[in-house]
């Protein structure tokens, strides 16, 4: 006899609980739905019913019941699925190859057109400075170099830089040159004049930073430390990547050396030694660093 | 108790002849010897009468003992049938108690289907139990179920939902190949909507990725 | 509570005076303090740009009896300190508190650092509501800058104050400003019983938070029609994924037309006409466009694959979706005379929920790099794709009108918050919910 008492609790156990669950599961829906959806004349599915969760009578894995037909469509099924993401991955692959097809497409466009104008400015370049090939010496400037490289190469690299109409850059070299031409021939006033001018004229361009350099020599030869040593500085801050950049940081500590400021001398002349050690000047400022 | 009831006819045999002869006093030797005799007889037929009855009551006796028995008999064969019959019962519950919980675990084997990250597939270790569903529902053509799919919360909500339906139309499908028929199954996907676990690790995700058969009707 | 919590700390100088500094504080706790009260959101700004400008905002003028229950400088100084790109001056610092031209005194402010500065004040119009004016100074150059007025009702102290917010930020910027918008959110919360998905519409900075949907069962994919009125958004009311449409200002709802399998991803065309939907209905994840007029529904993919995610080109013509029909989900966009689809996202295995901005020039869109999921910018023009995030499970991302700003949901500390994040990456900041969690943001168009 318990265990009828047992089934029937049992069963109102589950019962109620199947009702609690649905009551969890039924909310409060405003205003809705099938009114809507019917007039608005499309097949718009009813609410959907509610879910009950009742044991099946029979539920056992037998897979003797799998017939052999099943079998096949099985297998046909999973080759099926398996093709699908096949073509997908498949698929990608080709949008890939194709995007980045386009992509050289373009990029080898644009590297022909830009090696195409590099020969062009270069070609008009050397014709220009055919002439000047004289390499100008100072006799206290520490290195030598050659102008007519810097301004060939700088050149190429900014192709633009020739089309514009304000700057020209045969002037500012002409100008450059005859500067240079008053330094060696010793007329240090005139030389100082014409780099001024110089200056004042190119103000962007590319010879700049070693107009100012120069004239920092020459005011270093004409005993002007003060001056001279603004002038250097002058490259240190406004040119750091210039060619120059070691002798400016030299011939500056030289300068503050001549004025008597030795922490500041030290501090240049060491940056030499620490920023460009390769270089001929960090030689010469190994021996007047104190 | 047959010879005390004996003697005691005896006794009243003897008074009753004593008393007869007493009574009679007065009369002669031939009334004596004839009342005598009728005396003798009637004693005799008394004895009888008295053996007859206790026969009787022996007999009876014997019945009602005899009955007595049988009844106990009876009620003994009663008690081992009603014994067995409880045995037999308790058999029964117990078998289907066994089979339910066989049930139960059959069905908790077979009620929730798990996917790798990304995928569909329907992984070998499945498929045994959704052949067992396969062969209840086209066996039952009034069993209804809803496949519900779902995903784990990495990813954007609405391609999961996506990705939740398609890991469940990968089961109806497997299932309509092994003979269920398409209007036995309803999908449905809540994406990473309804996780069983709130965690973020891998093995939080891991069960996220599912699909849960539901039967509505069976 | 709106809190406005700054990493970078700012340099201040002393104050001059020590009464004033003494009451103005305590007129700003007060003021702080009462219109805590209405916001469920908190802004905690976690990176700003390296060198934001120094403006001052000076309390506005009112000479009404009582309080005004909005303070209209703080407001505005709020939105501006959100944007990452300003550093406002403390009340307490302040030397002077002028509201007309004449009373401005620029040596008090060229003293603090200051290089902008706002005055303001609070009129009552005739039909009893409000007037905010404002005049916005160079204080380098010491001139106006930008002068204007704006009108509201009653309840509109803080719109007006967001408008003003805006034409400060244009005039300063020259970049439209988004502070007088709103977003659409959904917060959860399965701790409490019952457990809850709301959908609430908030301010840009969080205020005014109102209740638009309630349920127990999930809400999903909030999405603004074009005029801002409207919300269309996905509801498991009845057990499964329908469409509803919903006006905010009147309440009224309807359902789409909903069927079998997935309803889902609603997105609002250009003109307002039409909704991109997602239905399975013919077997798999399809994108299907439904004009609202007419009920007409017109497919739009056809592919065995998912199709999910869409969302409008600026001419309406082309609609962009996630797809995984090349293997892994990437971002595709099919012109609809044509049906031509083309791929967008070449990098990285994982790339979804695509939206432009509204000049067409940005895609932001959801990637997966090094198995984390990040809030990612597409430049169009050249094809690039950078990073806007670091956290690791970033979703639903949702641009501001005027394309400068990107909310979208994270997770920290393990509940889902929202957060934004300017396009060039620099400014950041969270708004994590008091309670339960908030994710799925959308952020309206202008409010016009």
């Amino acid at each position: 006899m318990s265990q009828t008492h047992n089934f029937f609790y049992l069963s109102l156990f589950v019962l109620s609980f199947s009702i609690a669950v649905n009551a969890n599961n039924s909310v409060p829906v405003t205003d809705l739905a099938n009114d809507i959806g019917d007039s608005l004349g499309a097949s718009s599915t009813p609410l959907q019913p509610k879910v009950i969760e009742p044991t099946p009578q029979v539920l056992k894995i037998n897979t003797a019941q799998v017939g052999a037909l099943a079998i096949a469509n099985t297998q046909m099924f999973d080759l099926v699925e398996t093709l699908k993401v096949e073509l997908q991955q498949l698929r990608g692959q080709v949008e890939q190859l194709t995007y980045h097809l386009e992509r050289l497409k373009q990029d080898q466009k644009q590297r022909y057109l830009d090696l195409d104008r590099r020969i062009v400015s270069l070609s008009a370049a050397s014709a220009a400075t055919n002439s000047a090939q004289a390499t100008p010496q100072v006799d206290q400037v520490v290195n030598t170099e050659t102008l007519a490289p810097i301004a060939a190469s700088e050149f190429a690299l900014e192709p633009t830089v020739s089309t514009q109409n304000i700057y020209d850059p045969e002037a500012e070299k002409t100008d450059y040159k005859a500067a240079f031409t008053l330094i060696r021939e010793r007329q240090y006033d005139a030389s100082i004049e014409a780099l001024l001018t110089f200056i004042k004229n190119y103000p962007q361009g590319v010879l700049l930073g070693n107009a100012h350099y120069w004239l920092g020599e020459v005011y270093m030869v004409q005993g002007d430390a003060s001056l001279a040593a603004l002038s250097f500085e002058y490259v240190i801050s406004e040119f750091p990547e210039h060619r120059k950049m070691p002798d400016a940081l030299y011939k500056a500590g030289v300068a503050y050396q001549n004025l008597g400021d030795m922490s500041k001398a030290n501090k240049l002349l060491n940056r030499v030694l620490v920023e460009y050690a390769d270089s001929s000047a960090a030689r010469l400022a190994q021996e007047r660093v104190n | 108790m047959e010879m005390g009831n004996l003697s005691k006819v005896i006794a009243s045999g003897v008074l009753v002849a004593f008393l007869g002869a007493c009574s009679t006093t007065g009369e002669t030797t031939d009334a004596t010897a004839s009342t005598e005799a009728a005396l003798v007889a009637a004693e005799a037929q008394a004895l009888a009468e008295t053996q007859a009855l206790a026969e009787a009551e022996a007999l009876a006796l014997a019945e009602t003992q005899a009955l007595a028995e049988a009844a106990v008999q009876a009620q003994a064969e009663a008690d081992a049938a009603e014994a067995a019959l409880q045995a037999e019962n308790e058999a029964a519950q117990a078998a289907i108690i066994a089979q339910q919980q066989e049930e139960a675990e059959a069905q908790a084997l077979a009620h929730i289907i798990y996917f790798d990250f990304d995928q569909s597939t329907i992984k070998a270790e499945f498929r045994a139990a959704l052949n067992g569903h396969a062969a209840y529902l086209s066996q039952n053509p009034s069993a209804n179920i809803v496949l519900e799919g779902h995903a784990d919360e990495r990813g954007t909500r609405e391609y999961n939902i996506a990705l939740g339906e398609r890991r469940g139309n990968a089961v109806s499908r497997y299932l309509v190949v092994q003979g269920v028929s398409v209007d036995a199954i309803e999908v449905v996907s809540f994406g990473e909507e309804r996780p069983v676990n709130a965690g973020h690790d891998s093995a939080s995700w891991a069960e996220n990725r599912r699909v849960e058969i539901r039967y509505i009707n069976y | 509570m709106i809190i406005i919590k700054k990493r970078a700390k700012s340099a201040q100088n002393k104050p001059k005076s020590v009464f004033f500094s003494v009451v103005s504080s305590a007129i700003f706790t007060l003021l702080v303090s009462f219109s805590a009260w209405s916001s469920d959101l908190v802004i905690e700004i976690t990176q700003g740009v390296d060198n934001p400008v120094p403006i001052a905002v000076v309390p506005f003028h009112w000479s009404g009896n009582n309080a005004l229950n909005e303070d209209v400088a703080q407001v505005i100084d709020a939105d501006l300190e959100r944007s990452g790109q300003f550093k406002s001056l403390k009340r307490s610092l302040m030397l002077s508190f002028p509201y007309q031209e004449e009373d401005v005194y620029f040596r008090d402010w060229s003293y603090l650092a200051t290089e902008y500065l706002v005055i303001g004040q609070v009129l009552v119009t005739d039909s009893g509501g409000y007037q905010v004016n404002y005049q916005l100074f160079d204080v380098q150059r010491q001139e106006v800058i930008s002068a204007s007025g704006f009108t509201g009702g009653k309840n509109d102290l803080r719109a007006l104050a967001h408008s003003a917010s805006d034409a400060i930020y244009e005039a300063l910027t020259g970049l439209k400003g988004a502070f007088r918008t709103r977003i659409a959110y959904v917060a959860a919360d399965k701790k409490v019983n019952p457990s809850y998905y709301k959908l609430l519409v908030a301010d840009a900075d969080g205020y005014n938070a109102k209740e638009v949907l309630k349920s127990n069962q999930p809400i999903m994919s909030p999405s603004w029609s074009r005029d801002a009125t409207k919300l269309a958004y996905v509801s498991f009311e009845t057990n499964r994924p329908a469409i509803y449409v919903q006006d905010i200002t009147t309440g009224q709802r309807e359902r789409i037309q909903s069927f079998k399998g997935i309803n889902g991803a609603p997105a609002w065309s250009p003109d307002g006409k039409k909704l991109a939907i997602v239905l399975s209905k013919d077997g798999n994840a399809e994108i299907y466009v439904l004009d609202l007029a007419s009920n007409k529904l017109t497919r739009v993919t056809r592919h065995y694959g998912i199709d999910t995610e869409p969302s409008w080109s600026v001419d309406g013509k082309h609609i962009l979706f996630t797809s995984d029909r090349g293997g892994k989900p990437q971002i595709y966009q099919v012109t609809l005379e044509s049906g031509w689809v083309e791929r967008l996202t070449f990098e990285g295995d994982y790339n979804a929920r695509g939206s432009l901005t509204y000049d067409g020039r940005f895609l932001v869109l959801v990637s997966r790099h090094d198995s984390q999921f990040n809030i990612a910018v597409q430049d169009l023009q050249r094809g690039t794709m950078s990073l806007l995030t670091q956290t690791s499970l970033d979703e639903s991302p949702s641009v501001a009108p005027n394309g400068s700003m990107v909310i979208y949901s994270t997770q920290d500390g393990g509940r889902d918050i929202l957060a934004a994040v300017s396009i060039d990456g620099k400014v950041k900041f969270k708004i994590p919910a008091n309670e339960g969690v908030v994710r799925e943001p959308a952020w309206s168009p202008y409010l016009d």
